[in-house]
Formats: structure tokens, sequence, C-alpha cells
């Protein structure tokens, strides 16, 4: 039967499709399991395509995390491109799993991570291809739903579609949750007893024993309430130690040409600068560097077993990693005269961090990337981000005379505070660095200067500083989007590029959305929204129509300024960082001071640390013990 | 420096990787297997692998070849085995041989390849080997290809350089590659009254030097 269903695919669905690589499985390195064998199986899906979902490192690390445990399964799957859906559709076949291209819903659980709220509509429409019923009340025999990531900071809009979340690092998490399938299959638990052991399991929230309630008028939320003994807040789970944790030695290597097609070497986990804007610098709170010789080894692991030319670095800010330089050198060191390649990605806008890419001759790779993510310092204080125009200007500086001639800018418009004279300083920024450009080139490079301004719209997420203000009015931020295009249109040498604003609206309302919006988006997923985060997919006339179906208007949840005494969809799930600083920091963002990393000052008292009783690990630190 | 000419098999699934695809997949199996591969000078160094004619996606393969270009010299056989450890399922490198010090490129000396194409039903067998006999008895026959860059009509014929039946329901061809446009496999199938639906599948069987005598060796 199982053999019948693969060669109907490989015979009357793979020649039809386009890319058909990416449904076919079978990479290097590709976990296959005998099925009988195996206690509990499962699907983890990056519900977006191949192409991203290949690219993830989260997703590399989870896979080797499950797969690891001998009578533990765990295949893949992604959202099928378009015209695989649609032949799927019409010759009446469930979506599958890309290793032993089984039915979906022939596993015990569906595992998706959740990285970007625009791939919400994916999801559902996974479920339903592998012909399973949406909605959690709906569902009893059929695969358990799970969801974890960072979108999972704030779970609420697809609480009723998924089972259980698992909230911070999968490491720790992950394990016992398939642990406790286990178990209830062999107990002969209902849905409903298995969850609600699972949430017993520190991290892991059921929503369905959490009962919410909503005051009439203005629709804010009056209460979350536990029930049925569950933990009235669920903390997020982090792994200490990351030197000594799971670390996947045999990456799956993927069958066509991917995003991010290289190593990924996680140097660290967690960022203290403490940007006010940045969910992630919140989240993944405390800062665990890994050492160096720990880093050498991983990479020539991954070297040998897979065979790659890059090492990608990969952080959340690689150049605040104690020992940068070293670690550079160390690699090429190790990797010297055989044309391996390594790779910065996030650097900081400032010297220090050009000299780091000057180091592993990333020039020819042309373009860099800053980010002064605002125009003028008043801005930059209140976002907290602590570069100064000197910094930028002086990387600029050390690129333009380093070889490089593509500068991108990074910036977002709509941030809390912001005036015309921001943007102004904005322009002026891009037109100093463009000056620096004509001066410090070097000579005799025939590629012209080439300035990209990316200017996208502020979103405010859950967990941050920002979380209790709302997102710009969609005509007020389009009308500063015309004017810096206007601003920009003068000079062809300066590159200017916005966001789609209904992308980032759309994004912002779910972003703090509440358990509410589940039927929006079932309604906009059953008007046939998909890829939203895809330009030629976006259809925000659908979703338009799905909201007025629902009764339910998107710019309360995008723009609504919440106050401190407001409870917030998603109070129940902690990262650890205490509500309290949240709002401390808010004020002094409003007042326009600077918090400094704490690696930097004292401690800010963000609680990541008593709260979790974790604590941050260092390698200069530790090596000067 | 020495130089091996390679060919490997894509079985099964595999035949849906592109031939790009294959590139960066030899490139790494290459390095997995710690082969010495040689880097071209300059400023962008890229390994040494030199294509034979490309695979298509969708047809399985026993003849995708390469040269490649070692700077550390290898017992042929050495090579096979180390590298054959480190593929993905479905594909085998079952040809390495050393080459001298001057030899003609593969894209230079291949001009032949046969396929094997299957059938899902029996056809019968007396249709099948007229409608064969009177393609052959044709000069010319010209197809219709659409393209992204639209429509476009090529003769046929001229390149298929044998065709017959060989029973239970498989097509055995040999086309001639060269200037013109090299007819698909499917598209002299089609142009026996046999559509694509109807074909199980297609299988490139093998690369081929011919000379003007007809006389045919493995390149």
């Amino acid at each position: 039967m199982q053999e019948h269903f693969a060669d109907i695919l490989s015979k009357e669905i793979f020649p039809y499709v386009s890319k058909p690589a990416q449904y076919i499985g079978g990479e290097y390195n590709t976990c296959k399991k005998d099925w009988q064998d195996c206690t509990v199986k499962g699907v983890f899906i990056f519900p977006d395509t191949y192409e991203i979902g290949m690219s993830h490192l989260g997703s590399r690390i989870l896979y080797d995390v499950i797969n690891r445990i001998p009578r533990f399964l765990m295949e893949r799957a992604y959202a099928p491109l378009d015209d695989m859906e649609q032949l799927l559709r019409k010759k009446g076949l469930p979506l599958f799993s890309i290793e032993s291209k089984r039915p979906l819903g022939d596993f015990d659980f569906l595992a998706f991570t959740l990285q970007y709220e625009l791939s919400y509509s994916n999801i559902l429409n996974i479920i339903d291809l592998a012909g399973i019923p949406v909605w959690s009340a709906e569902r009893d025999d059929s695969p358990l739903i799970l969801a974890g990531g960072p979108c999972a900071y704030n779970p609420e809009p697809l609480a009723e579609f998924v089972d259980a979340f698992l909230i911070g690092d999968g490491e720790e998490c992950f394990p016992e949750v398939v642990e406790m399938i286990e178990k209830g299959k062999q107990t002969g638990w209902d849905k409903r007893t298995l969850l609600r052991h699972m949430a017993d399991i520190p991290g892991v929230y059921v929503p369905r024993f959490y009962e919410i309630t909503y005051f009439p008028e203005q629709g804010k939320i009056k209460s979350i309430t536990a029930t049925d003994g569950v933990p009235s807040v669920v903390y997020k789970r982090v792994v200490q130690d990351m030197e000594h944790c799971v670390f996947p030695e045999k990456d799956v290597l993927p069958n066509m040409q991917i995003v991010h097609d290289r190593m990924m070497l996680e140097i660290m986990r967690g960022c203290n600068r403490g940007c006010r804007f940045c969910q992630a610098g919140v989240v993944y709170r405390p800062v665990r560097e890994k050492s160096v010789e720990v880093l050498r080894k991983q990479a020539a692991l991954l070297e040998e077993n897979c065979g790659y030319d890059e090492i990608g670095l990969v952080s959340l800010s690689s150049a605040d990693y104690s020992c940068i330089e070293k670690l550079v050198t160390g690699l090429m060191d190790d990797f010297q005269n055989q044309n391996v390649s390594v790779s910065l990605p996030s650097l900081r806008a400032d010297a220090f961090s050009i000299d780091l890419a000057k180091k592993v001759h990333q020039v020819r790779k042309g373009g860099i990337t800053l980010a002064p993510e605002a125009g003028s310092q008043r801005l930059r204080d209140i976002i907290n981000k602590n570069v100064t125009e000197e910094d930028v200007l002086s990387a600029a500086k050390a690129a333009f005379s380093e070889g490089w001639t593509q500068i991108k800018l990074y910036f977002m418009i709509g941030l809390p505070g912001e005036t015309y004279e921001d943007l102004d300083a904005m322009v002026d920024l891009a037109h100093k660095i463009l000056e620096i450009g004509r001066k410090y080139k070097v000579p005799g490079l025939k590629k012209p200067i080439q300035i990209t301004v990316s200017a996208s719209s502020f979103v405010p997420k859950a967990q941050t500083p920002f979380q209790w203000l709302g997102q710009e009015d969609k005509e007020s931020i389009g009308q500063k989007q015309e004017y810096l295009r206007e601003a920009f249109r003068k000079n062809s040498k300066i590159k200017f590029n916005t966001h789609n604003l209904n992308t980032s609206f759309l994004e912002a309302s779910f972003a703090r959305g509440d358990r509410r919006l589940g039927k929006v988006l079932y309604r906009a997923w059953q008007l046939g929204c998909k890829f939203d985060g895809w330009t030629e997919f976006f259809r925000y006339d659908l979703w338009e129509s799905a909201f007025t179906l629902c009764g339910i208007s998107p710019t309360y949840y995008a723009n609504m300024n919440y106050n401190d005494t407001d409870i917030l969809p998603y109070d129940h799930i902690s990262c650890g960082v205490s509500k309290k600083w949240l709002w401390q920091e808010l004020q002094k963002a409003k007042q326009g001071i600077t918090t400094l990393d704490c690696r930097q000052g004292p401690c800010n008292g963000c609680g990541i640390c008593p709260t979790l009783q974790v604590d941050q690990v260092y390698v200069k630190r530790k090596e000067n013990d | 420096m020495t130089d091996y000419r390679c060919a490997f098999s894509l079985l099964g699934d595999r035949k849906f990787l592109s031939h790009l695809d294959l590139l960066t997949m030899w490139q790494r199996a290459m390095r997995r297997a710690q082969i010495p591969v040689g880097y071209s000078q300059g400023f962008n160094p890229h390994t040494l692998f030199s294509f034979g004619p490309a695979h298509s996606v969708g047809v399985e393969d026993e003849a995708v070849y390469f040269d490649i270009t070692l700077t550390k010299a290898m017992r042929p056989a050495d090579l096979q085995e180390k590298v054959n450890a480190v593929l993905p399922e479905q594909i085998m490198l079952h040809t390495v041989k050393e080459l001298p010090a001057r030899y003609e490129a593969l894209m230079a000396c291949i001009n032949l390849a046969t396929y094997e194409v299957q059938l899902k039903e029996m056809p019968d067998e007396c249709q099948a080997q007229t409608r064969i006999k009177k393609l052959l008895q044709l000069d010319h026959y010209v197809m219709e290809r659409i393209t992204p860059k639209g429509v476009k009509s090529f003769d046929l014929r001229p390149a298929i350089h044998q065709l017959h039946y060989a029973g239970q329901g498989l097509f055995i061809m040999d086309i001639l590659l060269g200037n013109s446009t090299q007819p698909r496999p499917q598209e002299v199938m089609a142009a026996c009254g046999y559509a694509e639906k109807d074909l199980w599948n297609i299988k490139r069987s093998g690369l081929y030097v011919v000379n003007e005598k007809g006389e045919r060796r493995l390149p």
C-alpha cells in the first residue's frame, strides 16, 4: 500500500510539477528508520517552501534532536508550491513526508515552526492538505499538531488550531513532549488526557486549558484563567550549556539550491544589546556563547560529514561574540588551502565589523549591509540602537576603502516618536555615505557605487518594550514612504525600497493579536490566502473580506495602544524577561534614555537570570577564570 | 595534475535532480570523500569539473559524464570506491578512468545518446512496428515545441539515428547530438503516436562517440 503511494507520486505527480527535487527527499544524511520499529513518528514542517525551510538552522537542530533517539522518527515536509497543491487536490492525494513519502495523516504528530506571522495561512493549508480537520476541537485520532519558534511567544491567533505549543529552546522541551506522546500511546490515553499530561511539562502551553474572557465594549482581554490545574504562566525552556547540548554533525544536504546553502555554525544564542523593537533580542536571552575550541571542532566535523565549502557564522550579532577575531582566525587556519570560506552575516554597523569582514575576504562577495535602523541619533536613542552616526560613517569609510562599492542600509519607518526630521536625517545619512563612497572608493574599480536604502515599516512585536504601542496607521506610513521616495528620486546612485504597507499591517495585527483572530485566519485561508509573505501570492483584498465577514477590525489589533494595566493576549506566556522591565524600557524610550548592554555595565534587571535560574555565558569571562 | 573521466547513474526519484543541483552535489561529495580536486586560478577559484551532455530532469540516467582534474594522481578504482561511499542513495559512480595528457573534451566528442522508453501499457506489437517504420521512412518530421520564448518549429527526423521496438512496451532509440535542435525522447514517442501520459519511464542508457562509418565507442 505504502509503496504504491510512493510509486504514484514518482510516476504521476513529480514529473508534472516545477522543481520536483524539493519533494523527493533522499538527500545525503537523511534519516531513514524502519517505520515498524519506531514508537512515535512525527513530521517537522516548515510552513514555507523547501528552499526557505531547508535554510533554517532550528529545523536542522530539532531534526537531529529527535532522530538521535533511536525509537523516535521525525521526517520533514514543507509547503508545496501552487502547482503541486493543485495536482494533489485534483488527484485527491494527501500531502506527504519527503523521507518515507507517507501521507501526513499516518504520523503521530505534526510539528510546525513559527518563524513569521505571514506563514499562518500556510499552516492551515498544510493541515488541510494532509486531510486533517484544521480546528483542534475537531481532531480526535488524527495527528497531534505541535508548534514552536519565535511566534509562539504570542501563540494566541493559532490557539484553536494547534494542540500544544513548545516555548523556548526546543532541544530541551521537544524530546520530553515526544516521550509523553509515547507514554500516551502505550497507556491508551485519549487526546484530552494526553494534552493534560503534556501541560505539566515545563515550557509546554496547551491553549485549550486557558480560558479567555473579554470586556464587552472595547474588546480588550478581561481575564486569562488557567483551568484543570495547569500552570498560570508557561515559562520558556533554556539550554544552559550550549557547548554540550545536542549538535547536528550531519546536516541533511539539500537536493536543490536553497536560500542559505552553507554550513551554519551557531556561535552563540541570545543578544543583550536591547534594541527596543527587537523580539529576538528579548526572547532568546540570556547570551550563551560556545567556546572557540568547540566551534572549531564542530566546523571540522560538519565539513567532513557534509562537504561544505562555506562556513556561515550564525548568531544575532556575530561581532559581539567575545572572541570573534580569535574564532575567525582559527577557522581560517583550520581550513587553509582547502578553499573553504568563512562568512559573517548579521554584523554591526561599525568599523570593527568591516574589519572582520575584510579578514574573511568577504569583499568579493558583493555588497555589505549596515543597519542604522533610524536616521537620527534622537530616534536611535529611543529605540536603543546603540550605534552612532560616527560608527556608521566610519564603517562606510572602511568598507569603501577596502574595495566594497555597494552598501545596503536598513531603516525602519513608523518607529515610535518618529518625525519628518528623522526622515530627513535618514536621507542625509544616505547622502553622506554616498559622499564617503566617492571619496574613498578604491581607484580603478569598475563597479559603480550603489547605495540601497531599504525602509521597512515598524511592526510592534509581542514581548518587546514596544508591545504596548500600536503600529502607525497605514496612510501615515504611506505618506512617509512617498516623502522618502521623492527625496531619493533625485539621485540615481541611491536606490530606495519599501515594504508593502498591507503586508506590514497584517503582520502587525497578528503579532499582538489574540485568540479571536483564529476565525479570521480560517476565513482568509478558506478564501484562498496562502504564502502571504510572497508578493505574488499576497491577496490583501481576501484578507479584508475575511476581517469583514468575521466582524473584526484589523486596525483594532494593529494600531491599538495598550495601557500598563491591560492584560496582553500573551501574558500567560513568559520568556523570562519581566513585563515590568519591558514597561520601564518603554518609559525610558519615551525620554530618549538608552540602556547599555549588561556586559558593558551593571545588570539592567531584565529578570531573565533570576526568573529562569540561568546564567549568561561569555567565553572571555570563562577563560579568564 | 591528472585528469579523470567519470560517469555516474541516477536512478529512481534521483532522476528529478537538475543538472545544476548535481554540480553542487558532486562538489560536496568530492570534499566528503577527500578527493584532491584541482581549483582554477584567479580571483574566484572554482573546482575543475567539466560536464558532458546535461542530465534532463525526470529522465533516469545511466550516463552522466564529467571530467575532473586532481592535484594528486589516484588509482581510478580507489577514487570510485571512496566517492561511492559518500553519495546519496540511487546515485552511483560506475566508470572512472585516467585520461592521457591530451584528450578530446566530452562535449566535443560525444555525439549520440541512447534512450529507453517504457510504455505504461503493452502496445500492439504490429502497430508499434508500423508506426516506427512510417516515421523512419520520412526524410523530415516537423514538430513544434513550446518554450518560454514561444513556439518553436524544428525537424525531428534527421536526429533519429535508430529507433526500434524491443517488445514488452520498450522502445530504444539512438539520437544524434549535434548542432540542430535535439529531439527529446518523448517527442520521438509523440511522433510515433504515443502521448506523454502513455509513458511509464524514460532512461538515458548511454552516451557514445560515433564515427562516419557508424562505429561506436564509449567516450
